[in-house]
């Protein structure tokens, strides 16, 4: 691992930042292909029913409509996936939730695209709908033959002998807790645009696409055209948060398909209420928790039985299972775990990848406990962490021996209990809430977070790149990681310059370009920086082995150690420029230029007592988030004061967008933890509010000034340029922080169990305490 | 307006174009001042496809806040924030420039305009219920006449309004405030800007020297389904000097009025209680400098 750094850890502009703050750069919907054809979506009626008959007799009469396509104009496989192919991209024997999509009227123009749309009819036969994952359980209705109990999946992470330790404890806190469904809330709805190649069978396709060589496989299979000839080049995407992969996915298959059959540039872009409507969500999970604990608190056992509503199609379920499993305990010694988590499909809109994945609903329902548990034993919250977390050496949960990384969870806390000022206002507001019914509150949320996907991808997951040197020694780098907004470009090339030992200047990152670009993993799991690092570092080793031998060629010596580093190249007790040595390079016409592979070493995660044990990822991110409240416990309303959130990502490559990923992650747990509600009816499967009138997102008014995001920076061995992951680290504590301090003002702990903490439930919680007498 | 559907778009440069074209057409004409309505509701549905939209923005004769007398004059065109900045508002009738405020955003309130607020007949403007306890009037242009409208009686019930097809709405008229008149506005949104009123409770109030109370209006907004005033309510303490039980009965008269008007609702639960709660926290700090 580097010590001394010239490019990654210091503060950088953004390479994107003039185009887009300049409004120059292009998103989807901004692209003007040659004519054009416009697509509209039709909806299903039902979230459950057989489909019938659709009657496109109307719609094809409108002039300008060019066809209607369904599923019988898919001509290979009707099914897209990532991991478990089961999603139809036009509904085929029946409709699974009201996203699904019927069919696409394509037209010369939007508006009359939209107006044809009206025109379809649809026949259906309506079958119950399942719109509760524990009734869904052995429910005689099926929704994927599959999986005829309605589990999709189920992991079990197990450590030690549970039963032993819960007849052990001292002190045992059961609760249940549950979360609801959230919105990425990407600014940019989806949008996918197609162009069709007249020279050869190949479709070149463009739009907000976060994950292009799993689309690039999905299109492949749908038409039968080979990868090769499956060109993606996301555009730029106006935010993500892991929501456009999917659905994107599924936009492109339809506009790809329309694009084949009539050879015409296809355009297709989502309203806001189309994106709510057909985008999967975060998963709502329902948690059933016992935790047993010695006198002074200490953990001794964990066990969880939780529930994923996986919606109608797997999608990222069963990987979602896995994160709340074996990161759901948090950050904390037990001595045996038996956490269970189960995925069920139901007639809801279908959830997947999310910032987060799995764990800001587990954490909630965690921290929620601890507090329990600290108020049993009658010591603070932070007290009660500090009794438990982690060190260096001890062992995890699920019974990782972490012998290999900086254990900071600790300190993580410690930092942000001076921010906040923790001990001393714990102790004023506690005094301050007997008198004021604007009650002050405190929250702590720990986490520890697996860099990458983790045991569950063991073998697959992968990055790669290709990096070029110019005759001119300006440099190119080709990567898949696509850039969301997070600032992904940025902290490449900043890897790519440090590593090959050349200035940023010369490095210029090309778009995202399947046909230039090496296959790579997804721009998913906080990977990006660990996961392309390690490419980056592979390709610039190969590319400096090539100089090296260029440079023994034309000088006639043998080199046993060189030294690439800040723009200068040291080998033999000689420096040469790193333009000079290029040059030498080409001039005896070898070529600089090499594709970098790097794979996350396989884990030690082995079956044990029914479940899996042992390494569920390679390394780990710790953070801390605290929050302060305050609760108007005559509305219900709760202003957030300060949020302040830790996180050791490693190494910070470019530490001001470290934090301003912090700074928004904190916003998006924000919204999770307080206002967010698509207001889903548990009649019919259908979410209410579908735009951000009613889907209540925090404003900059909302978001205190005082927030403070702080980097805890131990940089990594296990990772190549020593930055893991910050993504979802960013946001996954923050939600729970504040429920916490909101319980806290409240005056109990776990008092409210659901998510969101909005005005009516914080109200009603108000009135249930004073009955019962607090 | 690309977007929006509708029979024709006409933007008339001066009041006297505008008048000349009402005279002449016998169309439905729908008014579009800052659109932060229309634009939204065409959106959603076909609704102006029949309209003629007549584009009252870039009015100058409508645009401006005045004193006449004893009276403020707000144009139609004026936007929230002229309202909220003007020191005329600010001085003379308080709670409606507080009310302006809790409006939207800086950017929404920059463009919308009172008066959609008032004509948009929208149970949840956050200005009604300032305007109520305001008493406001409403000049109207009717077949080429100036006529004077009672603010009561021109919101008819949620999202419609009594004006008669052309009827365009000038001025916005309301009585000054002696200056001593106390005033609050308290806005209850799910978060702090761009927030759907679930309640707003505008207040006057004004004490004599020996501290009775001789002006008194309240009333609250997003709970009723036009804007209404109660004289039973605010009786409770007219004439006499506030205390704490005499607050505690208009809380309690005032948030009844919930479900007894608009009936037993899902929100009822919530809003009743929280709207006597609130009434008692804004009285006891306006009349007795206490916080409950």
């Amino acid at each position: 691992m580097i010590d001394k750094t010239w490019t990654i850890g210091h503060d950088t502009v953004r390479v994107d930042a003039w185009a887009k703050v300049r409004g120059e750069a292009k998103y989807g919907d901004d692209l003007r292909l040659d004519r054009p054809l416009f697509l509209k979506a039709v909806y299903a009626e039902y979230a459950h029913a057989k489909l019938i008959k659709i009657h496109k007799e109307d719609a094809l009469k409108v002039d300008g409509v060019v066809g209607v396509f369904d599923t019988n104009d898919v001509p290979k496989e009707k099914m897209i996936g990532e991991l478990f192919v089961d999603q139809y991209v036009f509904v085929d024997d029946k409709t699974r939730y009201f996203g699904d999509v019927i069919c696409v009227v394509a037209g010369e123009s939007q508006a009359i695209a939209d107006e044809a749309s009206k025109l379809i009819k649809v026949d259906y036969e309506p079958l119950p709908v399942l719109t509760d994952p524990r009734t869904a359980i052995g429910n005689e209705q099926v929704i994927n033959k599959n999986y005829k109990d309605n589990v999709c999946g189920d992991i079990h992470a197990i450590k030690g002998d549970i039963e032993e330790e819960l007849n052990n404890s001292d002190i045992i806190v059961e609760d249940k807790f549950e979360t609801d469904f959230v919105e990425h809330a990407y600014i940019e709805p989806e949008c996918v645009v197609v162009e069709p190649s007249l020279m050869r069978d190949e479709l070149t396709i463009y739009g907000s696409l976060q994950a292009p060589y799993n689309l690039r496989i999905s299109v492949s299979r749908m038409t039968g055209i080979p990868e090769s000839q499956i060109i993606i080049k996301p555009s730029n995407i106006g935010g993500s948060f892991g929501g456009k992969i999917e659905t994107a996915e599924a936009m492109a298959c339809r506009a790809a398909i329309v694009a084949n059959i009539t050879k015409r540039n296809v355009h297709y872009k989502l309203t806001r209420e189309e994106s709510i409507r057909e985008s999967y969500k975060r998963h709502p999970i329902y948690f059933d928790m016992k935790l047993g604990a010695d006198k002074d608190g200490k953990i001794k056992g964990l066990k969880v039985d939780s529930i994923n509503d996986a919606g109608a199609y797997i999608n990222m379920s069963v990987g979602v299972a896995y994160k709340t499993a074996t990161l759901g305990p948090g950050p904390y010694k037990m001595n045996a775990l038996d956490y269970d988590a189960k995925a069920v499909l139901t007639n809801n809109s279908h959830t997947g990848s999310m910032r987060g994945f799995g764990t800001p609903q587990a954490i909630f329902a965690m921290e929620n406990l601890m507090d329990e548990l600290a108020e049993k034993v009658n010591v603070s919250p932070y007290e009660i962490r500090k009794r438990n977390i982690l060190h260096d050496n001890d062992i995890t949960p699920c019974g990782h021996k972490l012998d290999f990384i900086n254990v900071s969870i600790g300190e993580c806390m410690e930092k942000c209990a001076k921010e906040i000022d923790y001990e001393s206002k714990y102790k004023e507001f506690k005094e301050y809430n007997k008198t004021h019914k604007k009650k002050k509150g405190l929250g702590i949320a720990l986490a520890m977070r697996g860099g990458s996907i983790g045991a569950d991808g063991n073998g697959f997951d992968v990055s790669r790149c290709l990096i070029e040197i110019e005759p001119d020694a300006s440099v190119h780098f080709n990567i898949g990681l696509v850039e969301l907004g997070q600032g992904l470009r940025t902290t490449q090339a900043m890897m790519c310059a440090e590593g090959l030992g050349c200035s940023l200047d010369r490095v210029t990152i090309g778009e995202t370009d399947t046909s230039r670009s090496p296959v790579t993993g997804a721009c998913i799991a906080s990977r990006g920086t660990m996961l392309g690092g390690g490419a980056i570092k592979d390709a610039c080793d190969k590319i400096h082995d090539i100089i090296k031998v260029a440079l023994e060629k034309v000088n006639d010596e043998e080199i046993d150690n060189i030294i690439f580093e800040n723009e200068k190249v040291t080998f033999n007790g000689k420096t040469i420029s790193f333009e000079e040595a290029v040059k030498k390079c080409y001039s005896i016409n070898m070529t600089p230029m090499a594709v970098g592979t790097y794979q996350v070493p396989k884990t030690n995660w082995v079956p044990y007592r029914g479940g899996m044990t042992g390494e569920p990822f390679y390394t780990y991110t710790f953070s801390c988030a605290m929050a302060e409240v305050e609760v108007d416990t005559d509305t219900g309303f709760t202003e957030v004061i300060k949020m302040v959130d830790a996180v050791d990502m490693g190494r910070a490559i470019n530490p001001i967008m470290a934090k301003g990923q912090i700074y928004g992650g904190m916003v998006m747990g924000q919204g999770m933890g307080l206002t967010e509600d698509l207001a889903h009816n548990k009649k019919d499967g259908t979410l209410k509010n579908l735009n951000f009138d009613n889907y209540i997102l925090p404003t900059f008014s909302d978001v205190p000034d005082e927030n403070v995001a702080i980097l805890n920076e131990h940089p990594d061995g296990r990772s190549a340029f020593g930055g893991h992951s910050l993504g979802e680290p960013g946001t996954e504590t923050s939600a729970s922080a504040i429920a916490c301090a909101v319980n806290m003002a409240l005056g109990k702990a776990g008092c409210i169990k659901t998510l969101p903490y909005d005005l009516d439930k914080v109200y009603f919680a108000c009135r249930n305490l004073e009955k019962e007498g607090f | 307006m690309n977007n929006v559907k509708c029979k024709k778009y006409f933007r008339p440069e001066t009041l006297l174009e505008l008048k000349d074209f009402l005279k002449n057409t016998s169309e439905n004409v729908s008014y579009i001042a800052g659109g932060t309505d229309l634009i939204l509701h065409a959106r959603e549905k076909d609704i102006y496809e029949n309209n003629i939209i007549v584009d009252i923005f870039n009015l100058k004769e409508l645009k401006g806040i005045k004193e006449e007398g004893d009276k403020i004059v707000i144009g139609a065109g004026a936007t929230h924030t002229d309202v909220e900045q003007s020191d005329i508002v600010n001085k003379y009738a308080k709670v409606l420039a507080l009310a302006c405020r809790s409006v939207g955003s800086v950017l929404i309130r920059n463009h919308s305009t009172l008066c959609g607020n008032i004509c948009n007949a929208s149970p949840a403007g956050d200005s009604l219920s300032s305007l109520a306890v305001l008493g406001a009037k409403l000049r109207v242009l009717r077949d080429d006449k100036i006529i004077e409208l009672d603010f009561f009686d021109v919101i008819d019930k949620p999202e419609v309004n009594k004006l008669q097809n052309k009827d365009l709405v000038v001025e916005i008229v309301i009585n000054k405030l002696d200056e001593n008149v106390k005033c609050d506005f308290f806005k209850l949104g799910r978060r702090k800007a761009l927030a759907i009123s679930r309640m707003t409770i505008s207040t006057i109030c004004k004490t004599d020297e020996s501290g009775n109370v001789v002006l008194f209006n309240i009333t609250c907004g997003a709970t009723f389904p036009k804007p209404m005033t109660f004289e039973d309510v605010n009786n409770i303490l007219i004439g006499k000097k506030p205390s704490k039980e005499l607050i505690d009965e208009v809380a309690k008269k005032l948030s009844d009025k919930i479900p007894e008007i608009a009936g037993i609702r899902k929100s009822t639960a919530y809003k009743q209680p929280v709207c006597e709660k609130m009434v008692k926290r804004v009285l006891s700090k306006m009349l007795l400098n206490e916080e409950v």
